[in-house]
């Protein structure tokens, strides 16, 4: 086997380890007992303001965690759907953000999970359109210190299932709790 | 060759490492010349290295050494599962400490150095060393240099996923990062892109090492400005800087020593032709004593202008008997079969596979043909060089083909075109034709001229058992070859003597385009008087032997290819779109 064999061999096979390796990060909203939920405490880390950080409460049916990026200032969480196709809900966690759209009313399907954070739902909002074949729709969750929003890209008529199961999927951890967490381990988050 | 070199003796038994006592007489191998008497061979022993083993050096050994502590320390690291905290205290202690003497004017500083790790930088230097690898036809480094990056770049964003280790506790980040901290990925990545860039520009030497350490210095300095800005630990750069420097040193170490693949500027620089001297040097002349009985006194490079397929060089040496002679020498690297398999396959796409041309799997295999062809030419009388054997310089990568020293003898394009000259280059196609074997490359090159008789080299692409095709094809070749330097008229005359009209007739209905190598073409041009449609006018009637254009081959080389084209720009594309460039 030539080296440029083994080079591109090892191009595409990459890609396969990834995906593995995303599906290991730990961004459970409640952490097995006496671990970290590092993934949690990264995205903490990124966004230091915010009084909540995005975490998975549980994996619906069909639902993976597909990226995790996370840098200075921003994490960006993707999910694959089985239904919704690739990437059909992306989590961005920044400190701001400019939401647009008309606010999203309590009581609407798939807002519930979020409600009991009461995390100023009267900022909660909304934004749908219809985009090609995909539907597409952006919601803006605002906190103080932070926002958080969800892009979800379906396949049209699976919108409705899809926006419960990532309102289900995806919670807010108060930073408070995981600051608790790490310092039961002798730091300081 | 030192006063204390060994192989400065005349006698084989003074040779360190070989026998004490002298070495009983051998009878000469086939073919070689009964005078010369080559006893002193010796086997290497199991365990011994060969005569230039693959060469590690001393940084070579020391980071197989650091990568393998590094993959110790990782795989602790993921095995205890709390490494957030568990094994942190170092690290937090450091990190504080640097937290500790932040000033305003040293925070700049970190940032500017920080900034050194971006991706923006890091693929900017990347691509232009991409681009100068390709300006210089550095393919090999360049292979090398993104296969390095890949796995460096795969390792940097898989490891720090699956370790899952937070940027450092106790301290207020205030520089850039992106995911997880350990192994630090802006670190492997900087570290990796400078060595990279020493590795594929720099020949070796002072500059070089001067290099490196400038390279470490930098990778220092960025290391303690990240832990300095709260975005790395202490082990994150240290690991880190291991990764990208371990990886990228040994990927050139393995792939793309020095010794093999030279970086060199002006005319050397695009060579095929391996440096001789130092350590090869030493090596030849090692190899050609154990593995042939000859001591060598001097090596020296030898018509390197018209051999771009091997190195070629003319070694002065001893037989046992002390007799004093030359021998001619090819030392073929698995560069050249490469680049022999690219130029085949490369034709195969553009015009089409000319019948049973296969490249060579390995060095091995097409050093091994070249001896065999030349004692079966040589057994079917044919006049080509005898061959001593080849010897083994480095296992699978480089051997030596050495060979009878045709002394005296000129290219046929420097030699006068007789008729002995003729009737002597007619009867080698007659006697490969009787012997039912072909030459497949007969040009100028190829064709030497000594005491008025001609010699045929370069016997590696030969084959036995050709198509009928193939040997017509060698005799038009020949024909042509000596139509250019002499009389066509003459030639097609003397052809006549040796061959039947059908047989002429034939060879110029069979050779036509990419039948006719490159430097015959070029030489038929340069002297004008189209010699090709001389012989034509001469030969009986005969409707052209078409040459296979299309195969199943052939698409399917050109779908790969087109494939490869591919999924080097999806590379490209996405590397920039991953760093935002696109």
């Amino acid at each position: 086997m030539t080296l440029l064999t083994v080079v591109l061999a090892a191009a595409l096979l990459s890609g396969c380890a990834t995906a593995a390796a995303v599906r290991k990060v730990g961004v459970l909203c409640v952490p097995p007992a006496g671990r970290i939920e590092t993934g949690v405490v990264l995205m903490a880390q990124a966004v230091p303001s915010a009084r909540f950080v995005p975490c998975v409460d549980l994996y619906p049916a069909g639902w993976t965690l597909a990226t995790f990026r996370v840098t200075r200032g921003e994490a960006v969480m993707s999910f694959d759907s089985d239904r919704g196709g690739a990437g059909a809900l992306e989590v961005r966690f920044v400190q701001t953000c400019h939401p647009v759209g008309s606010s999203l009313p309590p009581d609407v399907l798939g807002a519930k999970g979020l409600h009991e954070f009461r995390v100023k739902s009267e900022r909660l909002r909304q934004f749908d359109k219809e985009f090609g074949p995909t539907y597409q729709a952006t919601r803006y969750y605002t906190f103080t210190g932070g926002c958080m929003i969800f892009d979800l890209r379906v396949t049209p008529g699976t919108e409705s299932t899809l926006t419960t199961d990532a309102a289900i999927m995806v919670n807010l951890v108060p930073r408070a709790s995981l600051a608790a967490q790490v310092a039961a381990a002798g730091f300081r988050l | 060759m030192t006063a204390a070199d060994p192989l400065q003796a005349t006698s084989p038994e003074t040779i360190a490492g070989a026998a004490t006592v002298p070495a009983p007489a051998a009878p000469p191998g086939p073919g070689v010349p009964p005078d010369v008497r080559t006893a002193g061979r010796r086997r290497r022993p199991s365990g011994e290295g060969p005569a230039l083993p693959r060469e590690l050096r001393r940084s070579g050994r020391f980071w197989i050494i650091g990568l393998a502590l590094c993959a110790v320390f990782l795989a602790y690291v993921g095995i205890r599962g709390d490494h957030a905290v568990g094994i942190s205290d170092l690290d937090a202690a450091v990190s504080r400490a640097f937290a500790s003497i932040r000033v305003a004017w040293l925070t700049v500083i970190a940032n500017a150095l920080n900034w050194l790790s971006s991706d923006w930088l890091n693929l900017t230097l990347r691509w232009v060393a991409i681009a100068g690898l390709i300006y210089f036809r550095r393919l090999r480094h360049l292979v090398v240099f993104v296969g390095a990056f890949l796995l460096i770049g795969w390792m940097g964003s898989v490891l720090p996923m699956l370790l899952g280790r937070p940027r450092p506790f106790d301290v207020t980040t205030i520089g850039d990062w992106t995911g997880f901290s350990l192994p630090s990925a802006a670190v492997a990545a900087l570290a990796a892109t400078l060595l990279g860039i020493g590795f594929g520009f720099l020949p070796d030497g002072r500059w070089k090492i001067r290099w490196f350490y400038a390279t470490d210095v930098v990778i220092v300095l960025l290391g303690l400005a990240r832990i300095y800005l709260g975005v790395d630990h202490l082990t994150d750069a240290v690991v880190g800087a291991c990764l990208g420097m371990g990886i990228m040193v040994l990927a050139f170490r393995f792939f793309c020593p020095e010794s093999s693949f030279p970086v060199a500027y002006g005319s050397r620089g695009r060579s095929a032709h391996l440096d001789i001297g130092g350590a090869r040097g030493a090596a030849i002349r090692h190899a050609i004593h154990d593995q042939l009985g000859l001591v060598v006194l001097d090596v020296k490079p030898f018509g390197l202008g018209a051999s771009g397929g091997s190195t070629p060089m003319r070694i002065r040496v001893t037989d046992q008997a002390g007799a004093e002679f030359e021998v001619f020498g090819k030392l073929y690297a698995s560069t050249h079969v490469r680049a022999d398999r690219n130029y085949k396959i490369t034709r195969a796409i553009l015009y089409g596979r000319l019948e049973d041309e296969r490249p060579f799997a390995s060095v091995r295999h097409l050093v091994e043909f070249e001896d065999y062809m030349l004692r079966v030419m040589r057994d079917a009388g044919v006049n080509v060089a005898a061959t001593y054997g080849f010897v083994e310089i480095t296992p699978e990568r480089e051997y030596l083909i050495v060979t009878e020293f045709l002394d005296g003898a000129k290219e046929i394009s420097d030699a006068e075109v007789d008729v002995g000259v003729i009737d002597s280059g007619l009867a080698i196609i007659r006697q490969l034709w009787d012997a039912g074997l072909a030459h497949r490359d007969v040009k100028p090159a190829n064709i030497l001229v000594r005491d008025g008789r001609a010699h045929i080299i370069d016997v590696a692409f030969g084959e036995v058992r050709p198509s009928p095709w193939r040997q017509a094809v060698d005799l038009a070749n020949m024909m042509l070859v000596l139509g250019v330097y002499g009389d066509p008229e003459l030639v097609f005359e003397r052809a006549l003597r040796q061959f039947t009209p059908d047989d002429v007739a034939e060879a110029f209905a069979a050779v036509r385009g990419v039948a006719i190598p490159t430097q015959l073409r070029s030489e038929m041009k340069a002297k004008g008087g189209n010699t090709l449609a001389k012989f034509r006018s001469m030969v009986p009637a005969r409707p052209p032997i078409a040459i296979q254009r299309w195969s199943i081959r052939r698409i399917g080389l050109t779908i790969a290819a087109a494939a490869l084209i591919l999924l080097a720009l999806l590379l490209v594309i996405g590397n920039l779109q991953g760093a935002g460039l696109v």
